[in-house]
């Protein structure tokens, strides 16, 4: 965002300044070059008639109005060469039509004479007077001081003036152009890290141009999808928890039927149950997630010491693991705290360590660490499993997805809980990557924000008795 | 006979569940409301309540608030699966054990009967225990700490019972889930540890000084010794 409006802003900056600058030198080029002959024809009749009406003095004062405005000297001579004005030409002319530098040492020399002055080549007008004499006017160039007093200054303000004016100009046009842009960016990144109310055109812009058209399409595109996702979640949880009472039921009637069955009945409706009960837990996992995507507000503000949560899953785990023949242990623990809900982490770190268990091959371990690395606590899961393809690896973390549809429904999950780990853990600011292991296994990392709080010092924990 | 109030709204689900618990011996009285159930259940002598907690009117978790105070009946939640904090707010209420819903009814029986098992065994007449400055008479069901009456419910009654009884022992989780919930230890089912931070709080005990978390294993309650020296330096 600032790059484009830097870039903006200095290119049209740039070409403005460029702009005045050549405008401001050239319209002194003008002026002093370029005086056209009917400029030149009307100021030596004025100066003339000046001369012929008031004499020297006229002339003089003419004169001196003529140079105020202009940058040139003028003089006004007769048939004879004579000067009128009683000002002398000024003297130290060099050759190249420069002033020259006064010569060091002895006399000055005499002002230059109409014959000198006419081998320079200087622009020059003769008319036939109303008295029957021939008068010639001459422009000079100024004095070298004059020239630097009119024009540095001028040059310099008008630059400056330039300059600041035009950056001001540039600066509004270059917010005007991206402004929108940033604000529309910063709308779709909202957008993307999943805050569909989002909206480009809140801050303020209303346009009809281009710009203003894609604000108010994008706002559009974002209302319809924030719709579109509002309504599937909310049919997600209304199915789900429509669900529940028949299925409560169900599970009822199971239980009563299996008490008054034929023995011939009994393995079909503990099939019955089996499946009610597995309907059950989807049931739970689903409600739980979307509840975690419905961002309804939860309590957040416990510091949470991951140490001993991490422990303590680990070790429920591996309880749970051991009766599959599999076991979970801790490799490496350090002391960190992170702000959040120690339901929602715990259920995070216990899906997936429980993924982990269900897919790691029997009598292996899951390997479970945790560390700070910078700011981010990270609880890595490692199973020693058969992996999942690299292209699967982004997906994981989708609802209901499988790797491979066989192999998973004998393993009882449903895809639900590493979907639940992530919104958790999103939900605390941090984020879940699953990378393949080395030279096998899946390789789960939950990354945290690390609470620092102000006392560095660990409070001690006298609850806790350490058991080898 | 075993007499069961069943509060819940849905009614088809209550006559199942009656007829399910008459299979099991129990005689069930169902009401469908908050305001009714809470009538029944002050007034009635229920072995008993069966409490969902989604009911129209006043909540479960309502009904549970305003019975503590005047009752000790058992009571067993049913929470919406997927809504753990019910779960936590209703043994923070005093209820003594919960079961989502949907359930397996074999587990809703286990529980039933585990709580009646508990709360029968409770009344055997026991042997004053007496560990530092905290006295427990299974007999009156009542705790002292200094000299001061603390109010438990059932289920942390028991469990505080079978700590102090186990006194400089680790107990483990498993342990106290099968001899004092009378059910089969679930690794992932936290309703020990909440039970045991409400009696430490109701111990006032909140530097977990008397009862130690012994961390993936289960909890200890420290020796008198300890609790003697810990007095004596006061």
């Amino acid at each position: 965002m600032r790059s484009l409006f830097l870039k903006i802003f200095l290119a049209f900056w740039g070409a403005m300044a460029v702009f005045v600058t050549l405008a401001s030198i050239t319209t002194l080029l003008i002026v002093r070059f370029q005086t056209t002959d009917s400029a030149m024809e009307t100021m030596t009749r004025t100066a003339t008639q000046a001369y012929l009406s008031g004499g020297p003095a006229a002339l003089h004062n003419y004169f001196h109005q003529l140079e105020r405005d202009q940058l040139f000297r003028v003089i006004l001579f007769d048939e004879q060469g004579h000067e009128l004005s009683g000002r002398p030409a000024p003297r130290f002319l060099g050759s190249d039509g420069q002033y020259a530098p006064p010569p060091a040492r002895g006399p000055m020399p005499p002002p230059p004479s109409f014959e000198d002055l006419s081998k320079q080549h200087f622009p020059k007008h003769t008319i036939l007077a109303a008295d029957g004499h021939r008068y010639t006017l001459m422009l000079l160039p100024p004095s070298r001081a004059h020239l630097w007093f009119l024009t540095a200054p001028t040059r310099l303000i008008g630059i400056l003036v330039g300059l600041c004016a035009t950056g001001i100009i540039c600066f509004l046009l270059a917010r005007y152009v991206t402004r929108p842009i940033a604000s529309l960016r910063a709308a779709s990144a909202r957008l993307a890290a999943g805050d569909l109310s989002a909206r480009a055109g809140a801050s303020g812009i209303h346009r009809r141009d281009e710009i203003g058209s894609l604000v108010h399409d994008f706002d559009r595109m974002a209302e319809r999808i924030e719709n579109l996702i509002t309504t599937q979640r909310r049919l997600l949880t209304d199915i789900s928890h429509e669900l529940r009472s028949p299925l409560a039921r169900l599970n009822v009637a199971v239980g009563l039927a299996r008490r008054q069955a034929e023995p011939e009945t009994q393995s079909a409706l503990e099939r019955i149950e089996i499946e009610a009960d597995r309907l059950n837990d989807m049931l739970q996992n689903l409600l739980t997630l979307s509840r975690l995507e419905s961002g309804e507000p939860v309590e957040m503000r416990t510091a949470v010491d991951l140490a001993p949560l991490v422990a303590d899953v680990v070790a429920d785990a591996d309880f749970e693991a051991q009766a599959f023949g599999r076991q979970v242990a801790l490799i490496s623990s350090t002391a960190c705290k992170v702000e959040g809900n120690i339901t929602l982490l715990r259920s995070a770190i216990e899906n997936v360590v429980r993924n982990a268990v269900r897919y790691t091959d029997e009598n292996t371990n899951v390997d479970v660490g945790l560390a700070v690395r910078g700011t981010q606590a990270v609880i890595t899961v490692q199973d020693q499993g058969p992996g999942v393809p690299e292209e699967s690896l982004p997906k994981l973390f989708l609802p209901f997805y499988r790797v491979d549809a066989t192999r998973d429904r004998n393993t009882g999950g449903v895809g639900l809980g590493l979907s639940i780990a992530e919104r958790a853990v999103r939900l605390h600011g941090g984020s879940v990557v699953a990378r393949n292991g080395k030279p096998h296994g899946l390789v789960v990392q939950l990354e945290l924000p690390c609470l620092f709080t102000q006392s560095p010092t660990p409070k001690l924990e006298p609850a806790t008795v350490k058991t080898s | 006979m075993k007499q069961v109030l069943l509060i819940d709204d849905d009614i088809e689900l209550c006559s199942l569940l009656t007829d399910y618990l008459q299979t099991e011996g129990f005689e069930v009285e169902a009401v469908h409301n908050g305001e009714s159930g809470l009538q029944k259940a002050l007034g009635g002598n229920y072995s008993i309540v069966v409490l969902d907690v989604m009911l129209p009117g006043i909540s479960g978790l309502d009904v549970l608030r305003r019975l503590r105070p005047q009752s000790r009946v058992p009571v067993l939640l049913l929470t919406a699966r997927g809504e753990d904090v019910d779960r936590i707010v209703g043994l923070e209420l005093g209820a003594d054990d919960y079961v989502p819903k949907p359930f397996n009814t074999r587990e809703l029986l286990a529980r039933i009967q585990a709580i009646l098992r508990r709360v029968q065994g409770g009344q055997a007449p026991g042997t004053i225990v007496s560990v530092g400055d905290v006295t427990l008479d299974p007999g009156a069901r009542t705790v002292q700490r200094n000299g001061q009456k603390l109010d438990f419910t059932s289920v942390e009654f028991d469990l505080l019972r079978y700590l102090l009884e186990n006194a400089g022992n680790v107990v483990p989780r498993e342990e106290l889930a099968e001899r004092v919930l009378g059910r089969r230890f679930s690794p992932f089912d936290r309703s020990i540890d909440m039970h045991i931070s409400k009696i430490r709080r109701k111990l006032l005990d909140e530097s977990d000084d008397l009862i130690k978390t012994v961390r993936g294993t289960g909890y200890i309650y420290a020796k008198p010794v300890v609790a003697a020296e810990r007095t004596g330096s006061k």
